[in-house]
């Protein structure tokens, strides 16, 4: 599991995760996750092209995260889920509320 | 010929214990990556089978039992999972000695499109009830029983 971040505008960060968001990597996730959405008070995009599986566990760090954000005025958008866990984040009713978008230029000019 | 190829043979039986601590969880993605790769399961069936075991099992360690902090102290308890291709379907069977629990009980989440109102769990039960084709549980004898059935992919 690999957690990179980019400070991509003096109003936005990109949290970019690739492997598994799973029971093994939950709690170094969620720290992660907490560090930046406690903190930053940035919008934040999280790329998720490169996460290969993702169970409740790690969906319930994404809402977790984004209801943090919320209170702070700011959103969290969800970019690129591929093929399973776009499916996975659909049936939960993820992508109902935390919006997805296929290339980073767009979900940007969302938060401009 | 087409008469032989619509009735599929079934497969061996596949088990694997578990001890209920978490970190026992590792074990199940290269038990169910040794079945695929000798049963030639699809990925899309791999997934749903490796995300069904993640919500249940888990589900089974944090609420069915005390906790345990030692993975070498020996535990009376057990949690068998068995997969085997059965009459066209791949039926998964979990069976443990934890408290009572039937995980069918559990509301699926409210619909919303509002971040306020989506709560942060409940998603498991869920996500095993839509990547299934049935959902069946059982107690008997104090044991637990799952029975997940899956279409042949």
């Amino acid at each position: 599991m690999k957690f990179g971040v980019d400070e991509l505008s003096s109003t936005v960060t990109k949290v970019t995760l690739s492997g598994r968001l799973d029971m093994d990597h939950s709690e170094e996730i969620d720290e992660r996750f907490a560090e930046i959405t406690e903190n930053s008070a940035k919008h934040l995009i999280v790329d998720m092209s490169e996460v290969k599986f993702i169970a409740s566990i790690g969906i319930r760090t994404l809402v977790t995260s984004a209801k943090t954000l919320k209170k702070q005025g700011k959103k969290m958008l969800l970019l690129r889920p591929q093929g399973s866990v776009e499916k996975v984040l659909d049936i939960a009713g993820i992508t109902a509320v935390i919006p997805v978008f296929g290339e980073e230029a767009s979900a940007l000019s969302e938060l401009e | 010929m087409s008469g032989e190829a619509s009735v599929p043979q079934d497969s061996q039986q596949w088990t694997l214990d578990l001890k209920n601590d978490t970190r026992e969880m590792s074990r199940m993605l290269p038990w169910l990556t040794q079945i695929s790769e000798t049963e030639s399961l699809s990925e899309e069936l791999v997934h749903n089978i490796n995300l069904v075991l993640e919500e249940l099992i888990l589900n089974t360690i944090r609420y069915g039992y005390p906790k345990i902090d030692d993975l070498a102290a020996p535990s009376n308890h057990w949690i068998r999972i068995q997969l085997q291709l059965k009459n066209g379907f791949w039926d998964l069977e979990i069976t443990d000695d934890a408290k009572e629990f039937n995980p069918l009980g559990q509301a699926a989440p409210t619909k919303t499109t509002r971040i306020e109102d989506l709560k942060t769990g409940g998603f498991g039960i869920h996500l095993v009830r839509k990547l299934s084709h049935s959902v069946k549980y059982l107690r008997e004898n104090d044991t637990n029983y799952i029975m997940i059935r899956f279409s042949q992919k």
